[in-house]
């Protein structure tokens, strides 16, 4: 009886705040956990992303790989969300809540493109994830660079999954932050071009891909001008290219299989669309 | 948690009996209203470096393989060289995964005992007395193991290869193939389908395991693991133990991502 009324609120909850989390799966997954069942690991991007200013625009780029603790779960995910044509975020911390997030920005900037009649800016995208990831304080795992140009200038803020926020002039996140931050403070400077730019956040990236277990596979780069965005990717670096093919074939010989039973099912073609 | 201890294979009907006695208890102390126990941040006096290995006995071979990466808590690699797979004697190599300290330790340990051995009896070990003699060691450390997962290889006394596989307290088992370290649930199915054959049908042609073949299968099984596991990687280390030859090291590059 009491596990139906749960289950009634749960649903009642659901009717009264749309827009709110449904959390009437908390007691069943307590008591779950209680019986010795393992919770389900979640993916998480294990990510290096990195973003840059330079003269005209932002240059943002991040890796492709996705883990599940020590296992490689995607080896070509996309990690350089679109928010608008001039707005990207990348995005490091648990995947599914990224893709929402990064959804929800979208969509809420779209809807004020309309409304408003103008091109949505950064600092807006940038307040709605805030907004949003403080509410949920910090458990929505969001960890996003977003980067991009609108009509007043190029933009790149980071925000945290507990909802702090920085305007900076470059910046990584996630775990191969450490290796690809190192190499932005030494090479970053004022007044880049676009080449110098896409070439340091490849160098970051790199480092960060090169060091970090978690991140690896290949990288997908966004270069962001007034004029127009341009996605490259993705680009995979020689050291993470496999060194030497497998060698052997590993095909199985008809037979290999023991058929334990056989059905033969005959039917008549009453009615066949050939088309010629 | 005993309390709703179910036999899921005998008693089906008690799983949900056990379930509803869960979600009741849920109900009364759920974890979000009970005051939470913090659990002190204890010193821990393990860690695990990752990486995997692995062994594969032939008629009169056996192949040693693993990867060359040490890591610092699963994410930052710490050495892109070490060297897993430790040749003791031509006959007798010993391979590990798990708390690198305890594989230091482990390898000294039997050095000496086989330096002894040679001292006392004037011969080498062989590799049947090393096996029992690292059950042993292991299982003296029972209250306080070594944290690896040991393979010990080599040819026996009549010129064949053995594979020797542990626990960490030195459960001992002789077979045609063991694997140990990060990427073992995906080394060892690997194996049972090349090696163990498991999936071939009764009457299907097995073909024979020669050392080329194991040394390609090694080195496979390692360019796979490397795709999909993150602390295994940078390069492969092989060793050949023939019977009647000196024992062989091969390298080969692995991706470093």
């Amino acid at each position: 009886m009491a596990a139906l009324d749960a289950f009634q609120n749960g649903v009642l909850q659901c009717e009264v705040e749309p827009n709110a989390f449904d959390f009437s799966n908390c007691t069943r997954n307590c008591a779950l956990a209680r019986m010795g069942t393992a919770p389900p690991r979640l993916n998480s991007t294990g990510t290096t992303i990195v973003a840059v200013t330079y003269k005209d625009g932002v240059v943002m780029g991040a890796d492709s790989r996705a883990t599940a603790g020590n296992i490689i779960a995607d080896k070509h995910c996309e990690k350089v969300h679109y928010i608008t044509d001039s707005i990207y975020a990348c995005g490091a911390g648990t995947a599914a809540d990224l893709d929402q997030v990064t959804k929800m920005l979208s969509s809420s900037l779209r809807l004020l493109e309309l409304n408003t009649g103008r091109k949505a800016r950064v600092i807006t995208a940038l307040r709605i994830a805030k907004q949003h990831l403080f509410n949920y304080m910090g458990y929505v795992g969001a960890y996003l660079l977003i980067g991009g140009v609108d009509p007043t200038g190029p933009y790149l803020f980071d925000v945290s999954a507990n909802g702090t926020t920085m305007a900076r002039p470059f910046a990584a996140q996630g775990s191969g932050s450490y290796a690809a931050i190192t190499v932005l403070e030494k090479d970053w400077k004022i007044g880049m071009t676009e080449e110098e730019a896409s070439k340091l956040v490849q160098d970051a990236l790199h480092a960060g891909m090169h060091g970090d277990n978690a991140s690896g596979n290949s990288l997908n780069l966004v270069v962001i001008t007034p004029e127009k965005t341009i996605f490259r990717g993705p680009i995979v670096p020689d050291f993470c290219n496999k060194p030497e093919p497998i060698e052997s074939d590993y095909k199985f010989k008809s037979g290999a299989t023991t058929v334990l039973k056989k059905k033969e099912i005959k039917y008549d073609i009453v009615e066949s669309m050939d088309m010629h | 948690l005993n309390a709703f201890k179910h036999d899921a294979k005998h008693d089906p009907l008690g799983a949900m009996r056990a379930f509803k006695a869960a979600f009741a208890d849920v109900e009364e102390n759920p974890d979000w209203r009970s005051a939470r126990l913090i659990e002190r941040q204890r010193w821990n006096p393990y860690s695990m470096e990752g990486g995997s290995t692995a062994a594969v006995a032939g008629d009169n071979f056996v192949v040693i393989a693993s990867d060359t990466r040490m890591t610092a808590g699963e994410i930052n690699v710490v050495n892109r060289e070490v060297d897993k797979i430790h040749a003791l004697s031509d006959n007798i190599v010993l391979t590990t995964s798990g708390f690198y300290g305890d594989v230091l330790q482990m390898r000294k340990l039997l050095e000496s005992h086989l330096h002894k051995y040679r001292f006392d009896y004037r011969s080498n070990m062989t590799v049947d007395l090393c096996a029992e003699l690292l059950a042993r060691n292991l299982y003296y450390r029972r209250f306080f193991p070594y944290y690896t997962g040991a393979i010990l290889a080599g040819i026996d006394e009549h010129g064949k290869g053995a594979v020797f596989s542990y626990d960490p307290i030195g459960c001992i088992e002789r077979l045609a193939y063991s694997a140990s370290g990060a990427a073992e649930p995906m080394l060892i199915p690997f194996l049972d389908c090349q090696v163990g054959h498991v999936t071939l049908s009764e009457g299907s042609e097995r073909p024979k395991l020669t050392l080329d073949r194991a040394c390609a299968l090694m080195r496979d099984a390692f360019r796979s693991c490397a795709e999909r596991e993150i602390t295994t990687g940078d390069s492969i280390h092989l060793v050949i133990a023939e019977a009647g030859k000196p024992v062989r090291h091969e390298r080969r590059k692995l991706r470093e991502d």
